[in-house]
């Protein structure tokens, strides 16, 4: 019905205007973009470190402003207020004025941040708290601005780089260039991973011969990650949009469908772009870190995140968690607040909404039991380690844990509480326990599910695959041809929006 | 580097033999499944009803005598004429068709709406069989998806392998395809929700552009033209219905579609005035528990307008 596709397209108009004009890694556009940076890098411009560095910013700064240049200012104001702050930083031994010096990198950073993605959220709030109370109308201006992608990813970027030359942990760099690219660097600008500086700066002062096997298996994650979004991602998103524009029209089992359905699409979709990001830069000779490592097969909530969205989760925790005190605190008051503190900023990080809020909170409480018990840091290693199978007793933890974590992300997915609500109740109704429609993503998650789990171990499933060339070639060529069925059903990156 | 070009060379050339052995495989496929015998319906159907979901909520052919809906939502008047050809080709009993038309198919919003982006995609791949060059040029944004699509059907490339898959196993294995197994055949749509949701989107998404109210959809009046057209040329009755509209739906649609509607709907006719018939349902007067929304009709209001048109098409 028109009902349900309209609605449809009014979620749609924000992604929208991504989708028209961003440079995607699943573009033509970025296709041929690649091919000339790739002939001019290793090439024309081989073995010259400062040229290939001069051809990654200008390449970075093409990449970014192929959306929208206006937004180049701000990338460019955000770095080279932190090129200076931190030499100052570097140069300054009193305490005083290195905090200060800090506050203002702090201050401008997160104040571009503010305005760009939070100031609405905020003053509307604002006003409506104000109107309950008081019963006046206040009077607020909102901006008529769109979000400029990626800003959540390169602001924390280059906070990490202040922050630790602040620390001492890094000396500041006296190469513009170097630090211009490695904050723009295009194959992680606009979804991450958030790379440290102490990890990605230094590799851009290093000479980087061509290696073979990286730039194969830089080839291969990039398939792997066309597979998870074109086939699996864009596929199932499709059904997610229907389910969660009209649940009334769906059934409880189909519901729940769809919040399994939405857990792959975040997962292949978010998790897709980094492995484009990090197969991409191996083509480059660059390392960056990882940043999922099959957080479905967690056995807990603390295990999962730590092996989702890695980059930022460890960001959070280096540079909030433990300044707040971390678990070493004196007080269980002081520890609930530092976990809910990260949680919460977690949350919001995700965007200006309170659903997100909402769902780093209920995150939080989940992970409270977890960390008052000590059991937080339980299940460091992979899952059935040298095994095939686990024990049932992990099994089940595994499966409880995806169906807790399914359930928040119905709050992550819905445009507001009242309708996370009405998503959620509506999965528990009678016809709970009938055969769903819309099954049609499932094989291909099942062939997803396969694959990761004979990989669990590797960095990602394509990297190790122990068969002969023909074998392997053939499984290649099998996706190759599933991504060129599947393609034409392109959504934007999920992540691009935070 | 040399190896690493030379073994993605040999790569990209055993790609491209393989996806050209299944592109060569899949055209013959395709070519068997839209073989006009596949189309062929029960004889004793002469009244074929084709539109948007307003058709699609509107006319239950199970009170309509002799009668089959296969509108589809949010289908444009492009994909309803190639549809309406091959069913048509198929089966010359057919001498009534019912057609939805109301003031939000002249828009151009709607074309934004049905050929931009997402929507593309899926429009395209389910009805791109049908499809001529022409049209298909006809269909073309600015979006990755529709060049993604124009490039699998010019090569013969399986659009979107869920919409086809009934049909190629049918091939295969040599089983009877029905009407109903094409992606584009929809059928009544028996819904008892009764929901009044956003008018102001309703509307918005019908009738503006940027907040300014849509120029005319020229594609859509084009292709109702050749509707009409066809119809004429084959001798068939053909009944434009306007399906009821809740007051303060129609209240809202700006008085530029009202008269612009108005003056389509006269020169329609004026082509034959015994062949094409207007018939405006949108004002009759029935309860809100009938409406599915502000602008459908639901199971039950669907009763009382397929009750009305019997008499109108007997």
């Amino acid at each position: 019905m028109c009902l349900l596709k309209n609605n449809y397209i009014c979620t749609l108009t924000k992604t929208n205007y991504y989708n028209y004009l961003l440079m995607k890694f699943t573009s033509f556009e970025f296709i041929i973009f690649f091919i000339i940076v790739f002939v001019f890098y290793w090439f024309v411009f081989k073995n010259k470190l400062k040229t290939q560095n001069i051809l990654l910013l200008i390449a970075s700064y093409f990449f970014y402003g192929y959306w929208d240049y206006r937004f180049l200012l701000l990338i460019f104001i955000s770095s080279g207020l932190d090129f200076i702050v931190a030499k100052k930083i570097q140069k300054e031994s009193l305490l005083s004025k290195r905090k200060l010096l800090l506050a203002v990198s702090l201050i401008a950073n997160l104040g571009m941040l503010a305005v760009f993605k939070y100031y609405n959220f905020f003053i509307i709030s604002f006003a409506q708290m104000w109107n309950n109370i008081f019963a006046t109308e206040l009077n607020y201006f909102t901006l008529n601005i769109i979000l400029p992608v990626g800003i959540s990813f390169y602001t924390f970027q280059t906070l990490s780089y202040t922050i630790d030359v602040y620390r001492r942990k890094l000396d500041a760099t006296n190469d513009v260039v170097s630090f211009f690219a490695y904050v723009s660097f295009f194959p992680q600008l606009v979804a991450g991973p958030i790379e440290r500086a102490v990890n990605l700066l230094p590799q851009f002062t290093k000479s980087r011969k061509f290696d073979y096997y990286d730039a194969a298996n830089g080839l291969k994650q990039i398939l792997w990650g066309f597979f998870k979004k074109v086939v699996i991602a864009d596929n199932v998103g499709t059904y997610v949009d229907q389910f969660y524009n009209s649940p009334d029209l769906f059934t409880g089992s189909e519901l729940f469908l769809g919040a399994v359905y939405f857990s792959f699409q975040i997962y292949c979709d978010f998790s897709a772009y980094s492995d484009i990001a990090i197969g991409t830069a191996k083509i480059f000779g660059f390392d960056l870190m990882k940043n999922f490592n099959y957080p479905y097969f967690s056995r807990n909530i603390g295990e999962f995140w730590r092996r989702w969205h890695i980059s930022l989760s460890t960001w959070f925790r280096d540079y909030l968690y433990i300044p707040l005190g971390g678990s070493r605190v004196n007080t269980k008051r002081r520890l609930f607040f530092n976990v809910l503190a990260i949680f919460v900023v977690s949350g919001l990080w995700h965007g200006a909404n309170w659903t997100f809020i909402v769902w780093g909170l209920l995150n939080a409480l989940l992970f409270l039991p977890s960390i008052i018990t000590s059991n937080n840091r339980n299940y460091l290693n992979t899952i059935a380690e040298n095994k095939k199978f686990p024990p049932l007793n992990e099994i089940i933890k595994l499966f409880v844990t995806f169906t807790v974590v399914t359930m928040l992300w119905i709050v992550f997915r819905a445009n507001s509480i009242t309708d996370a609500w009405i998503y959620f109740t509506s999965i528990f109704k009678p016809d709970f326990f009938t055969i769903p429609s819309k099954l049609g993503g499932i094989p291909m998650i099942i062939l997803l599910i396969v694959m990761e789990w004979y990989a669990r171990t590797d960095n990602f499933p394509l990297e190790k695959l122990k068969f002969n060339t023909a074998i392997r070639w053939s499984i290649y060529i099998m996706l190759f041809i599933l991504i060129i069925v599947f393609a034409g059903e392109d959504k934007v990156f999920i992540y691009f929006q935070f | 580097m040399s190896k690493f070009l030379n073994r993605t060379l040999i790569f990209i050339i055993i790609l491209t033999i393989v996806v050209s052995v299944i592109s060569i495989f899949y055209s013959q496929i395709k070519n068997k499944y839209l073989s006009n015998s596949n189309f062929v319906i029960d004889k004793k159907i002469n009244i074929l009803i084709l539109g948007d979901s307003h058709s699609e909520a509107a006319f239950n052919d199970k009170i309509i005598p002799n009668s089959v809906n296969y509108a589809f939502s949010a289908e444009h008047y492009l994909f309803t004429y190639f549809k309406l050809k091959k069913i048509i080709e198929a089966n010359p009993q057919i001498n009534k068709v019912v057609l939805s038309f109301a003031a939000h198919n002249i828009s151009k919003n709607i074309d934004d709406v049905i050929f931009l982006d997402t929507r593309n995609s899926r429009s395209f791949a389910r009805y791109f069989m049908l499809l001529n060059r022409e049209s298909i040029w006809e269909c073309k944004s600015n979006s990755q998806n529709w060049k993604i699509n124009y490039l699998k059907w010019k090569f013969s490339i399986p659009f979107q392998l869920k919409l086809e898959l009934k049909l190629i196993y049918k091939v295969l294995f040599f089983k009877k395809i029905l009407v109903k197994d094409y992606p584009f055949i929809g059928k009544f749509y028996k819904s008892k929700h009764h929901v009044f949701s956003n008018l102001n989107n309703e509307i918005l998404n019908h009738y503006f552009t940027n907040n300014s109210i849509s120029k005319e959809s020229d594609l859509n009046i084009k292709y109702l033209n050749k509707i009409v057209d066809f119809v004429r040329a084959k001798k068939i009755k053909l009944y434009l219905i306007n399906t009821p509209q809740h007051k303060k739906y129609r209240e809202r649609i700006p008085i530029f579609f009202k008269k612009e509607y108005k003056l389509l709907s006269n020169k329609l006719v004026n082509k034959d005035t015994s062949l094409i018939k207007i018939i405006d349902l949108s004002e009759i007067n029935i309860n809100d528990t009938c409406y599915g929304d502000y602008h459908h009709v639901n199971y039950y209001g669907a009763t009382i307008v397929s009750n009305k048109i019997i008499d109108v098409v007997k």
